[in-house]
Formats: structure tokens, sequence, C-alpha cells
């Protein structure tokens, strides 16, 4: 079957009520094909992350129509929303967001464990895809024993374990100065090449011309020019 | 996530915050403490009640003078008064006790203990029975021989194990030669030792163990062992169980014609007091099971706080692991998981340390007797408390939304 990775038609989202309110997103309308890689640039506060929060199902919007996989999400509750966000997609964010107190072995064999899977396995794929990402002689460590770019790569590890074919990264190159940050691009350039839709967050050009299509968020809404 | 993930992760969690969990789990042990201790004590208090008065049967009528006379004052009434009492029409048998510590000994070896004078019907009445030898007589008294019967423990302690021709020899008490004319039949139950078997009647003089006592004469302890200002008891015998009131009342009213004040002595009958005394034991034990429970309410309002805390700290964490895929289920077992891990452990410390102080109550004359009962007792309050008090907190955790979580600073 061939449908769109990503559907969105008409989103609105705003942040508080009031005089204070504010329209992040204004009739947001975005197609995402398989196996495509997208950046989205657009400048600091514009809304990108308010977008890939909600193309995540961490974040939930006001009005509009978000068909993910091939799924209408309207009628879904909670716990579908996590099996979802367990299966179909893997996020990697700015601050990496791995849990300190688990070794980057623990954290990577999360997704599996929260789905049922006991540990031995849910480690051995873990390990495994550490081993992709090039940390195989790091996998006991703790990620304040890391370095900056070596977590990202824990958490696309992580993004990865679970067989997303959906990599959300939000400015994944944000806290990783240019080098480091050109890696982990080409790392996701590799995902790419193997089959899976990546969108890529950001507001560095050089990086955003490396991905298939441009998307620029501006005042709220998307343009593809 | 499987439980055994969710236990893994609980324990690391309570590693890492030790003191903070002792602290926590401290009101609970107090509370299991508590409540085990409570249990004990109070079957202990009444098991001696039990004890005090089961060589008594419910016909048993007790009369002492009260200690403050009632201004008028009526005269005193005499032991040959008090004996007439036998004609009365309900009433079986009357027996006289008069009662002091004293020392005891044999040899070098010496004893301390309560000795009795007891008139020859009073035997009977507390069914004391003989291991050999004979019973006191009430010629003994009147020609005031010094002759004793020895409890088991008393002999054992003074001749060793071996009682076979300890009949006839000779003891000291009190500085007085007395000849043993009995031994009388061990009566420890042996639930907890000798010490808890066997109980003398309430109000007897200082009410040991029939196995720790001496008994001699009521005439010669009268002359040579109670002191000028003890007073006896006298116990009546009731001639069958309907016959206790009626008995009452004739005594009451034989005393007022003899004394012209019946309400300076006390008449009970056995089982009024058995029931007043029971009835003291179980309000007692009501009260402290009211005290544990405020103190595990206490103990569970603190991990409810803690659990808030532990959520509050580790929010970034929920919205983590919420985006990679767990549900509220997940989140829900984890912080209900920790409070119950708490608690249990809480609730186990408790159990141990109300196990090695319960014995340790005897030094303060408090029976207490360890029990399963207690035990689970404290430990299903402790498990009930933390989930109780742990629910709240691990739902408000389960129901953090994603991106509220993610963004918590
Ligand atoms: N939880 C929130 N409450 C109120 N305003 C928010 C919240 N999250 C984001 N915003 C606002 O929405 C706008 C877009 O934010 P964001 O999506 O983070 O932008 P970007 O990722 O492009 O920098 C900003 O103006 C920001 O202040
Ligand atoms: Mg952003």
């Amino acid at each position: 079957m061939n449908t769109d990775a990503i559907r969105m038609n008409g989103i609105k989202k705003s942040y508080g009520a009031g005089a204070t309110r504010v329209n992040v997103l204004n009739e947001v309308s975005l197609k995402v094909k398989k196996g495509e890689f997208v950046a989205v640039l657009g400048p600091s506060g514009s809304g990108k992350t308010t977008l890939m929060n909600i193309i995540g199902l961490i974040d939930t919007h006001d009005e509009g129509e978000y068909i993910l996989d091939g799924e209408d999400l309207e009628s879904k509750d909670e716990n579908e929303y996590s099996e979802i966000r367990n299966r179909k997609i893997g996020f990697v964010f700015q601050k990496f967001n791995l849990i300190t107190k688990y070794t980057a072995l623990y954290n990577v064999a999360l997704p599996l464990l929260l789905r049922g899977a006991d540990r031995r396995q849910a480690e051995e794929s873990a390990a495994k895809m550490l081993e992709k990402v090039g940390l195989a002689d790091r996998k006991h460590y703790k990620p304040v024993e890391l370095s900056g770019g070596q977590q990202q790569r824990v958490a696309i590890a992580r993004a990865l374990v679970g067989e997303a074919n959906i990599i959300l990264a939000d400015e994944p190159t944000g806290a990783l100065d240019t080098k480091t940050g050109q890696e982990i691009v080409e790392i996701l350039k590799t995902l790419n090449k193997n089959g899976k839709t990546i969108v890529l967050i950001t507001h560095d050009t050089n990086i955003a011309k490396q991905a298939g299509r441009i998307i620029h968020v501006r005042d709220g809404q998307v343009y593809e020019h | 996530m499987n439980l055994g993930e969710i236990f893994r992760s609980v324990l690391l969690n309570l590693q890492a915050n030790k003191f903070r969990v002792f602290l926590t789990s401290l009101g609970i042990i107090i509370g299991s403490f508590t409540i085990i201790m409570v249990v004990g004590i109070g079957k202990g208090s009444e098991k001696a009640v039990a004890d005090q008065y089961k060589r008594l049967s419910v016909e048993t009528i007790m009369i002492r003078k009260a200690r403050i006379s009632s201004g008028g004052g009526g005269r005193q009434l005499t032991n040959e008064q008090a004996a007439q009492m036998k004609d009365l029409a309900n009433v079986k048998a009357v027996g006289f006790t008069l009662g002091a510590q004293a020392g005891i000994s044999y040899g070098s070896a010496t004893e301390n203990t309560s000795v009795l004078g007891v008139s020859e019907s009073y035997q009977q009445m507390i069914n004391l029975e003989l291991a050999s030898g004979n019973y006191l007589r009430d010629k003994d008294g009147e020609k005031r021989n010094k002759v004793a019967l020895l409890g088991d423990n008393i002999a054992q302690l003074l001749f060793g194990e071996h009682l076979a021709d300890v009949i006839g020899k000779t003891v000291t008490i009190k500085g007085r030669k007395y000849e043993v004319k009995g031994i009388l039949k061990r009566v420890g139950d042996g639930v907890l030792g000798s010490d808890n078997g066997g109980g003398l009647p309430a109000g007897f003089g200082g009410g040991g163990s029939i196995d720790d006592s001496v008994f001699i004469p009521y005439e010669v302890a009268e002359k040579y062992i109670a002191g000028s200002r003890s007073s006896p008891m006298i116990t009546v015998q009731a001639e069958n169980i309907n016959a206790v009131a009626p008995a009452i009342e004739e005594i009451s009213e034989f005393i007022e014609n003899k004394t012209g004040d019946s309400s300076s002595y006390s008449i009970m009958d056995a089982g009024s007091r058995l029931s007043t005394a029971q009835a003291t034991a179980k309000t007692m034990s009501a009260l402290l099971i009211a005290v544990a429970t405020i103190v595990l309410v206490v103990g569970g309002i603190g991990i409810m706080n803690v659990l808030f805390v532990s959520v509050k700290e580790r929010t970034r964490e929920i919205g983590i692991l919420k985006s990679i895929g767990a549900k509220r289920k997940d989140i829900l077992r984890e912080f209900l998981l920790e409070s119950m891990l708490i608690s249990i452990a809480g609730g186990m410390i408790g159990s141990g340390l109300s196990l090695v102080t319960l014995p340790l109550l005897k030094y303060l004359n408090l029976q207490a007797i360890p029990s399963t009962e207690g035990i689970l007792l404290g430990l299903i309050f402790s498990v009930l408390t933390g989930t109780f008090f742990g629910y709240y907190p691990a739902l408000k955790a389960s129901k953090l939304k994603p991106i509220h979580a993610l963004n918590y600073e």
C-alpha cells in the first residue's frame, strides 16, 4: 500500500486563552510520503517544535485532520496513542532526553521493554542498534559519561530499536558542534537510504539543504519554498 | 512493560534514594510495630486475666476490707465472725488468705517469694493439687505448726530436680524453720514457660504463680509472716452459680449486722470481677489499636508526600517514557509498586522490631504474646496503607500529558 506517512489538513493549534492566546499553528496542511527525507526549516519560535509534537502524538491539535500511516487518529484514545508512539514513531530530541539513571543499553532497550519484551531479547536488539550507531563499546555507560554526540547517537538507537518507520528529529544537532552535528545528519541520511521516513527540524539552512525536500514554517503556516 | 522490569526500575529508584526511603518508611515501621505490640499486649492481658481467675470457680466471692474506711467506720469483722458465714443458706465454704513477700532458704539456696497463709478450705477452693505429701489442715493452724507446701518452681530452686524425698525436710522462712509438708503439682502450662501459667487469684498478695508460691497455715502466716497492718482476704464459695447473687446479699447483711457498716467491705464475685477485668483489657486494646491506626495514617500521609515529591522529580522521566510508548498503567504501576515496596519493607522491619521487643515487655511486668495474627495484621495494614496512600500520587503521575511532562523543568 502506498499511503502517505503523514497527512495533515487544516491543523490549528493555539496556546493560552483570552488575551494571552497565541495561535501557533494556523491551518497547517502537510504531506510526507513514505521514505521521504523532509527538513522543516524556520526561525526560532515559529512553531516547528509544536508541529513536530503534534506529528509525534505527544501534543494534541485543536482543529483539523491528521492521518498517520493511513490511520485517522480522531477516534483513538491515550492507550492507542502510546501504542502508536511506541511502534511507528522514533523521536530524536535536541536535548537527547535519555534517562540519566539508566545505561545506554537500557535506554535503548526501553521501547521494547515497554512493549512487554523480556530483558534479554530487548537488550540484545539494543546492543545491535548501538553497534549500528558506532557505540558498541559504550553500551554500559550512563548518559553523563557520554559526549553530546554520543548521547544523540544513543537517542537515535532508541528511536530505531522499535523498528519505527518514521523518525522525527527536532533540532538533533542544536546542542552539538558543526562536525558532530554533521555526523548525526549522516546517520539520518543513511537511515533514509534504508527506507525510513525522516522529518528533521532545524533552523540551519546548511543542514536543511541535505534533505530531499524543505518545508518552511513561518507565522504558523507552512510553505514549500 | 512487564512487572519484572517495573520492579527492577522501582528497586533502582529506591536504592538511589535510600535515606529518603528510610524516612518514608519510618511511619510504617512504627505503625506496624505498634499494631503487633498492641495485639501482643492485648492477647497477653486477656490471658493474664484468664489465668488470674482460672483457679477460681465462678461461685467464688471475695470479701476484703476497703482500703479507705468510710469515715464513721464500723467495727472490724473478726475471722471468727467471718467463719460463721459458712452457716448462711447460700454459702458452701469460707476460706482465709493472708500473704506477704518473704525469703525462703534451704542450705545455701535462698529465694524471695510470696508466702501465703491459707485456711484448709481455701486449698480446695483454688484446686491446689499435690504432687506429694499432704494438704495443710486447720489443726496445723490451731497448733501454729510451722509446715509449708511448696510450689513446683520454688521446690526445684531450693532442692534441685529431684524432689523425691523433700517431704519432711526443713526450710527457713523469714528466719523460722518450717517442715515441708507437701509439694504442689506443676501448673505452668508451658506456652511461654511457667511464668504465665497458673496465676493466683487477683487481689491475693502479689498474685504470682502457684508454682512460685509457698503456702502455710493461715494462723501461722498471721503470727509470723504478715505485717500487723495487712488484712486478710475472705473467700466465700457459694453453693452453686445461681446462689452467688443471694449469697452476696446474705453476706452483706451479715457484715452489716456484725460491724454496723457493710460499705467498708468490698464484696465481689469472681464472675463479675473477671468480666470487669476483661472489659478493662479490651478497652485498653481498643485504645492502643486506635493509636496504631493514627500512627499508620500519619505514616501513609508521609508516603503520599514523598511520592508526590518523587513524581515531581521524575516528571521529565515520565515524559520521556511516555514519548517512547509508556502507557498510563505502566506509570501507575511503577509508582504504586514503589509505595507498596516501601510499606512492605517498613512493615517487615516493624514486625522484626516487635518480635525483639515483645519478650522484653515482661521486664515492665506486661505480659505480651507474639502471634502470627498480630504480624499478619501489621503487614496487611502496612501494605493497605502503602497502596491507599500511594494510589493518588501514582494516578496523578500516570495522567501527566507527555508534552507537559517533557517540558517540565
Ligand atoms: N506550552 C506552551 N504554552 C504557551 N506557549 C507556547 C507553549 N509551547 C510553545 N509556545 C509558543 O508557541 C510558539 C512556537 O513555539 P515552538 O513550537 O517551540 O517554536 P520553535 O520550535 O519553532 O522554536 C512560541 O511563540 C512559543 O512561545
Ligand atoms: Mg523548537
